[in-house]
């Protein structure tokens, strides 16, 4: 994917708006006043990084153990010939969020985000039952030291 | 804090995007049949009681030139856990990092999400935080296929209505 070259503006409001899009009746005003810009080149400025792919979306970030959810990272060794079978196995699952190959003998990992601790299961149980998965083993997070996705463009 | 349905229904829509509307509360309020002080009071109070960690915008990393994410595994003493785990989160090139079991043939027990613009850069940073935190044994996992990626969505399977 070509990387876009982003103007000083776009790096003020893209290190601003990863922490928080204000939520309010005016939030490009807001915003605005925040960067140093009016309103409507806020507005501008984050419609053409949404139509450049640089936002993929501007939404919530919801902790999912606080809803109810059981989330959980996943990790399987699978004879390399299998990998993307087992992989489509998984991602089939809209509980599955993320999956990736890795380079290692534990080569594929991917995310459950599933309404119970069951769910998860019934869904590791489908993987396997893979041809050519050695193992599939449920890695839930023990303790959380650092949650916080925020790319620094800024000047 | 209890959730109502409207608060479901909300939260659903909150997992997707805001949109172009230059008033996007008013929109997002309408579409879903409430009024916008009522659904921006409903978010701050997400927000207040913790079950929202940010609302803002989510990034294609890579496209912004950030072409490299690897997921770097850490075997620690356990009675290292707290001050290591500490030590990577402070990291801002760090953006997830948590204690994790260990597997058969695999010591590893705390995992850092590193992104950086590149593969070298990532593995920089490991060497740093090895440095600081004086663990010599890890990993560092870069991704070869990528076969998913997407943003969860929770309360998807209540359907559209109340």
């Amino acid at each position: 994917m070509n990387e876009r070259v982003l103007t000083e503006l776009e790096k003020d409001v893209l290190d601003e708006i990863q922490a928080s899009f204000p939520v309010s009746v005016d939030p490009y005003g807001d915003l605005a006043a925040k960067v140093g810009c009016d309103r409507e080149a806020a507005h501008r400025t984050v419609q053409e990084l949404r139509r450049d792919g640089i936002i993929r979306r501007i939404g919530g970030v919801f902790d999912g153990k606080t809803l109810g959810y059981d989330g959980c990272l996943v990790a399987a060794r699978v004879d390399p010939a299998h990998v993307e079978a087992a992989a489509a196995r998984a991602s089939a699952y809209p509980e599955v969020t993320h999956n990736y190959e890795r380079d290692d003998e534990y080569n594929l990992w991917f995310t459950v985000v599933a309404r119970s601790a069951d769910r998860a299961e019934e869904i590791l149980a489908d993987v396997r039952s893979c041809a050519g998965v050695k193992s599939v083993c449920a890695l839930p997070a023990a303790r959380m030291f650092k949650i916080k996705v925020d790319f620094r463009f800024g000047s | 804090m209890s959730l109502d349905a409207i608060d479901r229904r909300l939260i659903r829509r909150l997992c997707g995007d805001l949109g172009d509307s230059l008033d996007p509360f008013a929109d997002l309020a309408s579409e879903l049949g409430m009024e916008e002080a009522d659904a921006i009071d409903r978010v701050n109070a997400y927000r207040d009681a913790g079950i929202l960690r940010r609302f803002g915008a989510v990034l294609r990393h890579r496209r912004a030139g950030f072409r490299a994410n690897g997921m770097s595994a850490w075997n620690v003493p356990d009675g290292e856990v707290e001050t290591v785990g500490k030590k990577l989160a402070a990291c801002p090139e760090i953006t997830h990092c948590y204690e994790r079991p260990r597997m058969p043939g695999w010591d590893f027990n705390v995992y850092a999400m590193i992104h950086g613009r590149s593969e070298e850069e990532c593995l920089a940073v490991a060497e740093r935080m090895a440095r600081e935190t004086g663990i010599a044994s890890y990993r560092v996992l870069f991704s070869k296929r990528e076969f998913k990626k997407s943003s969860v969505v929770y309360f998807a399977e209540e359907g559209c209505g109340l």
